[in-house]
């Protein structure tokens, strides 16, 4: 499969919040595995929706100055029910804080009015080029294509 | 790609913990999106990673009777990341198991280095989640997980192995 959680940007308010929705297809090839008889949006990927979301609040934030935006931390990431072939999820992500090298967030995902998942989370924003400095050329080729994937995704 | 992201057990003790690995390696596509130009094993599908070890873990407990789900991550904490050409070794302990759910700790370490501790709580849906219809087989423990979970049936705990 490809790695890409979130469908499309639906509202952002910089350096604050952003709502974003992934429509879940049975043509995505996991679903096969998860599970056969009983197709759902794996919960980990529910996880990384909210985490893609708010990675693109720190992105935006800093005008893409990092190339990586991982997930440092999660806790009390609940599952309150699933997420079905045919639904679509909206994930609404609020920052709590937004620092140079690091950020945290609360966020969730409903679908059809009803709770899918909840989640607080904080992620670390660094360059390679920061342990190496052979690695600038490196970051300046993932923020190009994380930059391409905002247009794909913001319809900017 | 598939939905299966552990490759082998490599210690298995009966309802108490359990270690598995996994190969990352640059076949696998999603990596190619995370990121281009730089892949890294998605700090998510690590924690699938350890649903997967630990579920495996409180299934056989179970017997494969229960339908186990991962109903909460507790906290997941990462000190490094994972690059194609790394093995991770997943730990898995039972913190405390009943009929209707299960906690574990875990613990991701590469080359004895750590990567991550991820605590988990499963649901055994059926004992649960009341309203809700589930299929009457169980889909949790299918097929998929036979090549894994089969030295762990036949002849119990396999000894610890060289996973190199």
């Amino acid at each position: 499969m490809r790695f890409i959680l979130i469908d499309k940007v639906l509202s952002l308010e910089p350096g604050n919040a952003i709502v974003t929705a992934k429509s879940l297809s049975l043509a995505e090839e996991y679903l096969a595995d998860h599970f056969p008889t009983f197709p759902v949006l794996p919960g980990v990927l529910l996880l990384e929706g909210l985490v893609e979301s708010a990675s693109w609040l720190v992105r935006l934030a800093s005008d893409f100055a990092h190339s990586m935006v991982l997930l440092k931390q999660a806790g009390n990431v609940k599952y309150k029910s699933f997420l079905a072939p045919g639904s679509r999820i909206e994930y609404t992500v609020t920052a709590k804080t937004l620092e140079a090298d690091a950020s945290s967030f609360s966020g969730y995902g409903q679908a059809d009015g009803e709770r899918i998942v909840e989640a607080r989370f904080a992620l670390r924003h660094f360059n390679l080029a920061d342990r190496d400095p052979a690695m600038a050329r490196v970051d300046k080729n993932v923020i190009e294509s994380m930059r391409q994937r905002w247009r794909l995704l913001s319809n900017d | 790609m598939r939905w299966i992201w552990i490759d082998k057990f490599v210690a298995f003790d009966s309802g108490k913990c359990a270690s598995a690995i996994k190969n990352v390696t640059l076949a696998e596509e999603h990596l190619h999106d995370h990121f281009p130009g730089f892949p890294m094993m998605p700090e998510t599908l690590m924690i699938e990673a350890m649903a997967q070890t630990a579920g495996i873990l409180v299934g056989q407990a179970m017997d494969f009777k229960e339908k186990v789900i991962l109903a909460k991550i507790r906290k997941a904490v990462f000190h490094d990341f994972v690059r194609p050409g790394d093995t991770i070794r997943l730990d898995a302990q039972i913190e405390s198991i009943t009929q209707e759910a299960a906690g574990t700790t875990g613990r991701i370490t590469r080359d004895g280095q750590p990567i991550a501790e991820v605590d988990l709580m499963f649901s055994h849906i059926d004992q649960n989640l009341a309203g809700k219809t589930f299929p009457k087989e169980n889909f949790v423990f299918t097929g998929m997980f036979e090549s894994l979970v089969r030295d762990i049936i036949a002849g119990g705990a396999p000894a610890e192995s060289e996973h190199r």
